[in-house]
This record gives C-alpha cells, structure tokens and sequence, in this order.
C-alpha cells in the first residue's frame, strides 16, 4: 500500500507514522526542519562534513527512537535542535576538535564576533526575534550567544567576558526568560 | 568534589542546562533534578523553545544528506508493523496526567462490571446475521477511506482531543488492556496492538455493548490500530476471538470487555 501524503499532518502526527516505519512521514519532517538543524549545526561546528554528519545523526535517531521525543515537553523543531545541540558540543569539546574551535573562533573574531539578529534568517520570525533582542541588556544577549551559538559553557563565558561565573548563569536565565515573554506567541502557535 | 546544590541553585543553571552550557558534572545534577522537579522540566523546554527560534529556518539542507539517510533506513531491521507503535502512539497521545488517571480509574471501575458481562455476554448477543455483511461492507469502505491518511495517525490525533470518549477494555485478570476512542460523530478507534496474535483461521470480533444488548462492529484480522463506526452511543465494548469471518452471535468468553464511562 502506498504511503499516505503527509505534507498536512501535523510535526506529532509525523512522528506517530515514523513509529510506524513509515519512510514519507520521516522525509517531510526532514523537508520541515533539516534547514533548521543543518544550520545549526554549520554555525556551532563550522564544518561542512561535520554538520552534514550531525544532521544525518539527528534525522536517523528520530528514526530509531521516535518515542524519545514527547509532544507534552515542546515542539519537534525544538527537539530536534536541541538534539543537534548537544551532539555539535559533544564534538566541539572533544580533544580532537580543539583546534578547529580555535580556528573557527580566531576568524570569527576578524567577523567581529556573533551576531543573534542575522543567525535569524525567516524574514517572518526575524522581525519578531529582533525586536526581542532588542529588549534585552547587552550582557544578556552577549552571554546567550556566546553559549548557545558559540558552544561554551557558562563559565568560559564568564572567563571571556571578565565576568563573575554567577553573574553569566543570571543573565543567560534572565535573558531567555525575557525572550519567552516577548516570543511566546510564536512558541506557542508559530512554530509546528 | 564539589558538594550538591540545593534546588534555588540548580534553579540558577536552568538557562545554561538548556543551552548546554553546563559542565558533565552539572549537567548530571540537573538531569536528577528534573526527574523530581515538573517545573524545572517546564522551564527547560520554554528556554529551548526560545532557543529554537534564534536559529536560521530559511536554509535548506545540502543535497545528499537525504539521499544518504534514506539509504541507511533500506539496510536497517526494519520491520513494518513491529510493536513500536505502541510506546509511539502513547507517548504522542498521553494527555496529561489528569487524564491518565481517569482511564485508570475506569478500568479499575469496569473490572466488576466486566466479571458479570463475561458470565452473560454468551446469552444476550442479539442476532443480527444480516446487519453483519452489511457492516462489514460499509467498515471495508470505511477503512479504505481512511487508508489514504493512515489510521493509526488519525487514532492519535483522536485520543488528543479531550472531547472524545475512551474506553478501557481489559481482560478478566487485567493483565490485558486495549482502548476505544470514540468521537462524537460515531467515528470510532480501537487500539489493540497488544492482543495476543492468532492463530490461522482466526480473528477478533469487536462488539458494542447497548444496554442488554450486543452488536458486531466489525473484524480484527490481527492486532493493531483500527478504525469503526457506531450510529448511536455504546455503552461499552468487547472483544471476542471467533472463526474468521466473524459470527452473528458470540457463544464465547470475551478477550477484553469495557465499559464506557458515563459523562
């Protein structure tokens, strides 16, 4: 029997049919949000055949497991990104990974650093993110970026910005609970 | 070794968990904390949902990577139907623990009802010989609809909405439990992937239950997620095993049986 066209099914939907071993329901999330992923996954990681593998990585897992992710505790998207997330830093502060990182970031450094407002690239959304942005202090925002597009923990951060290790696991909290306030519309129905 | 901290200070590192930005020894701590804390698992996925827009959704993955992982699922044990449905199907139409509850309590309720069922269930199916070819026609034509969308999506979206009726169907012992969701326009699921498999020449019957009475709804040629159709309300359900093709009249012991919790 063919599969069924899945390109107005739902994200839990889709993961509901992948459990099923249904091959389409996999190929439309990946249409959905494999952008999303790669992109991540490019910026943290600042390696094509790298990224490629992570989002490879992040698309076979669903596969495998699709029962880890749980509708109640957030969106597919966001499960996916945080799954990419987490495997990018597992290699980025790997041993072997350390000299890449340090090539990355010395020509970010000549690039003038992160920039949250331009990682945003859905005009859509954009609008939205960069006027939440805005809404932040400097610390905030520089602590989000650099932990979260940068890849370091709360306390690099805090080495790099000459700050105390408490004040930068403030701000980040701060910060990301400042944008959920301005975002939430788009958390909560913006993104499937 | 650093001493544990105590929940305001492990509130503290929620942002940096998310983002992962948590040293390994943190991020275990964190990890014991949200098996203990809902609302510190809350604020976690809020801060990863906000982190989640902050990434470029205007890209396309490069060409290949599909390609790539669509050849790896063609070597891979797949087996279609195998039992993972199950744990999917739960995990996506779990609704919260409140209503968890209430299908536990309707089970624990439908257990002495169920008992005497079983003692009558035999004698007071109404026959119906005649209305049994027609419905069996009309669910072929049913599931051949349905087809096209995939039943077992549409049985989860159906056990999402708090409007629709679930039933708890279970074996004398219990140690057997299948579910109905039935919608307000009659259309009807019945998830039964765990029913044990049969025997060749054999299949499930499922009955609606109307006051003293029984009504075929249709044949389970194995176990897995159906879907039917009722005219009217039920009071409850039951599954038999028969001979294939069904019968008019049920002369055995039910599999599972349920009733329906009154609104």
């Amino acid at each position: 029997m063919a599969e069924p066209s899945y390109a107005d099914a739902s994200d839990a939907a889709l993961v509901v049919a992948v459990g099923r071993y249904h091959e389409g329901a996999l190929a439309e999330a990946y249409r959905r949000h494999a952008g999303a992923v790669h992109a991540l996954a490019r910026r943290l990681l600042a390696d094509a055949t790298l990224a490629e593998e992570v989002v490879q990585e992040v698309f076979l897992r669903l596969w495998h497991a699709p029962e880890r992710f749980d509708p109640d505790r957030g969106s597919l998207r966001s499960y996916l990104l945080a799954q990419t997330h987490g495997r990018a830093i597992d290699l980025i502060r790997a041993e072997s990974s350390r000299r890449r990182r340090e090539e990355r970031d010395h020509q970010r450094t000549a690039d003038a650093g992160y920039d949250l407002e331009h990682e945003v690239l859905d005009l859509a959304v954009a609008d939205r993110v960069g006027a939440a942005l805005a809404v932040l202090a400097d610390g905030e925002r520089r602590a989000i970026e650099l932990a979260y597009l940068g890849g370091y923990t709360y306390r690099e951060v805090a080495v790099m910005l000459g700050e105390p290790e408490g004040t930068i696991k403030s701000r980040i909290r701060a910060g990301l609970r400042k944008l959920r306030g301005e975002l939430d519309d788009l958390v909560a129905g913006g993104v499937r | 070794m650093t001493s544990p901290r105590d929940d305001a200070a492990l509130d503290e590192l929620l942002g940096a968990f998310a983002l992962d930005a948590v040293d390994a020894q943190e991020a275990e701590e964190i990890e014991r904390y949200l098996q203990r804390s809902p609302r510190a698992r809350a604020e976690v996925a809020a801060h990863r949902e906000v982190a989640a827009l902050l990434v470029a959704t205007g890209s396309d993955a490069p060409s290949g990577v599909w390609e790539r992982i669509s050849g790896s699922l063609d070597g891979g044990p797949v087996a279609p139907e195998a039992p993972r449905l199950g744990a999917t199907v739960r995990a996506i139409g779990d609704a919260p623990s409140a209503r968890r509850s209430v299908s536990l309590r309707l089970a624990v309720a439908v257990t002495g009802a169920a008992a005497a069922l079983v003692a009558v269930f035999g004698i007071q199916v109404a026959r119906q010989g005649d209305e049994l070819d027609a419905q069996h026609e009309e669910l072929a034509a049913l599931d051949l609809r349905l087809a096209e969308r995939d039943v077992a999506i549409l049985a989860a979206q159906a056990r999402q909405d708090p409007t629709n009726r679930v039933t708890v169907l279970s074996s004398e012992d219990e140690d057997l439990v299948v579910t109905t969701v039935m919608g307000d326009d009659g259309q009807g699921f019945l998830l039964a992937e765990n029913l044990p498999e049969l025997a060749v020449g054999r299949s499930y019957q499922l009955w609606g239950i109307v006051d003293d009475r029984t009504v075929s709804l249709g044949l389970l040629q194995e176990p897995g997620v159906v879907a039917f159709h009722v005219d009217g309300p039920m009071d409850g359900y039951a599954i038999t095993e028969e001979v294939a093709g069904g019968v008019a009249t049920s002369e055995q012991v039910p599999t599972v049986v349920g009733l329906t919790e009154a609104r």
